[in-house]
């Protein structure tokens, strides 16, 4: 009697193959969106420490630290870029720390004149990320030399004064994104796990559609495919390529999408449930194989091939254009991937509009 | 039963459906509920921001092969085209101006439907196709303003086809969006609600059940069979209390799990027209009651004479007939078509498909230059809505309307004779995605037109 009633209990729980986005989204707030902005977070403020510590005391040594900071602190910005809805959507997130190419005249303009106001939409050109990789390498990387400017150079306290209000606006903005969502903030996370739904407003389809869009126009063409040309009749435009000046655009590339593999894994400090977890809940195919791990090769498979593409990415576009161009095709069969395959089996919405089913 | 009584019996009931009066109470309702409905449906569109984001905002828009010649006419113009849609809803409602408002309702309410088919939605199509009925229809001679204006319009009867067409055209819409359920994967695979049930998991209470396979097959079958019978049991007195509850139930049901706005309460007031003149002429009543409407609004039918044909002018018989053969044709039109329906589309539209399938796709565009040799890729994105771009990447039409369009944006930049490729992935029912357009055919040199689309890549090649 006990074992029927033990086996019948049994067979219910296996027979309950309802996915509880719950959890999923407990994991995906939890475990990675709220420390990567807390990560990013820390060391925008350990770049702060460092530019101060740069424009005090002007030598190889602080300057080799505040590139690392600076490094360090991009890095992880390239794990929050996904996350382009609900606060870093209403704080303009992404576009006011990386926006690239960078305007050198606006930043040149700026230095000499002193007056300009960091919180101006159009001085998104003139800050963030890119414009320290300006302030910090610029045409001529060598050390010595970006002492020299900050230290001897006849705009060198006005530089250092601009180098000071960038970093300034900066770890500002990745603090204001972090305070929304941590819990003891705004706590946008509680929203954030409460909007169950598969509407454009679920926490579900607000994520996976802005992740999407981030990954087709900011990864794809942003970091591989425009420096590449393929948006421009074919002609390289190695003046848009991230970390123009650093030459770190492929090691920033490489960093974006496994900020894209941990959220697809669901993978933060401790690997929990992710969107492969759902998709074989559902189990959804993809032409035989099961979708989940499909995907999960394809982004592997996008990494290596990103990996494998030779620094600086600027010159490679041009005298090496082809690892670049495979690289740029395997992200595309990803885009399909995630944007169709993935988004059709989770049957997530892609807008408000009434719809009978295609 | 011999032939011939079984043909006088056919003859007696046509005649019946047709010539001999009937009580006008259910055609008031019927002209009452949906201008009321569609007042609120155009009050609601207006307020979702949907007037400028689906028809101010966008660059292009996707006309249908032959209707080139609508275009969307600025801010302005759709404004006061929503505008006239909204006054003549009303006037439908209140049976003011009656024939006028018709026809402007129609006008309009089609015009914009014609701007772009990325909108294109069956209940729209059920929308136009009633409003151009009831441009014929005498549905204004009781409980009307126009019958104040001027009493002798009144009439407590109209002649049955008025009733009839409304019922026909219902039975349409229900039977062939049965029929259309009859496919191997709605029936065997219960695709596509295996995919849309699960994503409702959220819900409380039915949530867990809604994610079993047992609750798709379980929506599928029930709703082929609904869809099939309903008329049937709508249209039997004993049987029609039921079958109401279950129109209820079903689109309640469809409304509380899938974002299609209006439609369902549509269908439930439309499909009043299917109970008794009694029934209607008491609702009426009441209606009256409650609004302090002197009774006589509603003339009562003259009973005296239960035979009597009353003339119907031949064009309208004959118009309807083409109307309703059309109909019954159209949703055939696909088998002249090889390959797969869902996936070539060839045929799809105004048949009442309706929730059959769940497909998505992505597509990219590769131009050449012929000159040069020079390629180039170009996102649908930077020139389309979202909703634009989802609805193009899996409808091969409108992916070869948007190669053409940007085969005229490069002319107009002084290059002649772009090469326009495709590369297309979509996918159908949870199969994986597969190439959906031929990637090496220049797009600028075919043609939209009722042949079969020979680029569209064959789904199980």
């Amino acid at each position: 009697m006990i074992s029927a009633v033990a086996a019948s209990c049994d067979k219910e729980s296996s027979n309950s193959p309802g996915f509880d986005r719950g959890p999923l989204l407990e994991n995906l707030g939890v475990n990675i969106i709220v420390p990567a902005y807390d990560s990013l977070a820390r060391r925008a403020a350990r770049l702060e420490e460092a530019a101060i510590e740069f424009t005090e005391t002007r030598n190889e040594q602080t300057l080799g630290k505040l590139r690392d900071a600076w490094l360090s602190a991009y890095v992880a910005f390239q794990h929050c870029g996904y996350f382009n809805f609900g606060p870093a959507d209403n704080l303009i997130f992404n576009a006011s720390v990386n926006t690239y190419p960078i305007s050198r005249i606006k930043i040149d303009d700026n230095i000499s004149s002193g007056s300009y106001d960091l919180n101006a939409i159009s001085s998104n050109s003139a800050k963030g990320f890119a414009a320290l990789d300006y302030l910090l390498y610029g045409e001529n990387p060598d050390a010595e030399n970006v002492v020299e400017l900050f230290d001897s150079d006849d705009e060198a306290s006005a530089r250092r004064q601009y180098l000071l209000d960038v970093v300034e606006d900066l770890r500002a903005r990745c603090d204001a994104v972090y305070e929304r969502w941590s819990p003891a903030g705004d706590n946008y996370l509680g929203t954030f796990v409460s909007l169950t739904g598969n509407d454009v407003g679920s926490a579900t389809g607000m994520l996976l559609n802005g992740a999407i869009q981030y990954c087709e126009s900011d990864v794809r063409d942003g970091k591989i495919g425009i420096p590449l040309g393929v948006r421009s009749l074919n002609v390289p435009i190695p003046a848009n390529c991230e970390a123009l000046y650093a030459q770190q655009s492929i090691l920033l590339a490489v960093e974006s999408i496994k900020g894209l593999q941990n959220l697809y894994l669901g993978k933060g400090k401790t690997d929990g449930v992710g969107f492969d977890d759902y998709l074989t809940a559902l189990n959804a195919r993809h032409n035989g194989d099961a979708l989940a791990s499909v995907i999960a090769s394809q982004i592997d498979l996008a990494l290596t091939k990103i990996a494998a593409i030779p620094e600086p990415y600027s010159e490679t576009v041009e005298q090496n254009p082809d690892p670049a161009m495979a690289a740029y095709q395997e992200l595309q069969k990803l885009v399909v991937l995630l944007k169709a395959d993935m988004m059709s089996a989770l049957g997530i919405l892609i807008t408000y509009q009434d719809n009978d089913g295609d | 039963m011999t032939a011939i009584s079984l043909h006088s019996r056919l003859v007696n009931a046509l005649r019946s459906a047709w010539y001999e009066p009937t009580p006008i109470a259910p055609l008031v309702t019927f002209r009452i509920v949906f201008g009321l409905m569609m007042a609120i449906s155009v009050v609601r569109f207006w307020a979702n921001g949907w007037i400028r984001e689906f028809y101010i905002e966008p660059e292009v828009h996707f006309t249908y092969y032959g209707f080139e010649w609508v275009t969307a006419p600025g801010p302005v113009g759709m404004y006061a085209l929503f505008g006239i849609m909204l006054a003549s809803a009303i006037g439908i409602m209140l049976g003011w101006r009656y024939r006028m408002s018709a026809a402007l309702f129609f006008l309009s309410f089609t015009y914009v439907e014609l701007i772009d088919k990325t909108y294109y939605l069956n209940h729209y199509y059920f929308v136009s196709l009633v409003a151009l009925l009831l441009c014929f229809v005498p549905a204004n001679r009781a409980f009307s303003l126009d019958m104040l204006r001027k009493p002798t319009l009144a009439a407590g009867e109209v002649p049955a086809w008025s009733v009839t067409i409304l019922k026909l055209q219902l039975a349409i819409v229900y039977i062939y969006a049965g029929i259309a359920k009859l496919n191997a994967e709605w029936l065997l695979d219960a695709m596509p609600l295996r995919i849309w049930l699960p994503a409702q998991s959220h819900l409380p209470v039915i949530g867990g059940f809604l994610s079993t396979a047992f609750a798709a097959y379980a929506f599928s079958w029930m709703g082929a069979l609904y869809d099939l019978t309903i008329v049937f049991f709508l249209l039997n007195a004993r049987t029609r209390p039921w079958a109401y509850i279950a129109v209820i139930g079903f689109h309640m049901i469809t409304w509380m799990l899938f974002p299609i706005g209006m439609f369902p309460f549509i269908m439930i007031l439309s499909t009043l027209i299917f109970f008794s003149p009694t029934f209607h002429t008491r609702l009426l009543e009441r209606l009256a009651a409650v609004l302090r409407l002197r009774l006589n609004t509603i003339p009562r039918p003259d009973t005296s004479n239960t035979t009597k044909i009353l003339p119907v002018p031949r064009i309208i018989t004959g118009f309807m007939a083409v109307f309703i053969v059309i109909q019954v044709l159209a949703p055939w039109r696909y088998l002249l078509y090889p390959g797969d329906l869902f996936w070539t589309e060839q045929g799809y539209r105004f048949s009442w498909r309706v929730m059959l399938m769940e497909k998505a796709g992505y597509v990219v565009f590769h131009v050449e230059d012929p000159i040069t040799g020079k390629r180039w890729d170009v996102m649908p994105g930077d020139y389309l809505t979202p909703i634009q771009e989802k609805m193009m990447s899996t409808q091969p039409d409108m992916i070869l309307q948007f190669a053409h369009f940007l085969e005229e944006k490069y002319r107009a930049e002084g290059m002649n004779d772009a090469i326009v490729r495709a590369e297309a992935y979509v996918t159908l029912n949870g199969r994986g995605s597969r190439l959906f357009i031929d990637d090496q055919v220049d797009l600028t040199q075919e043609r939209d037109g009722f042949r079969h689309k020979k680029w569209i890549v064959d789904l199980n090649q």
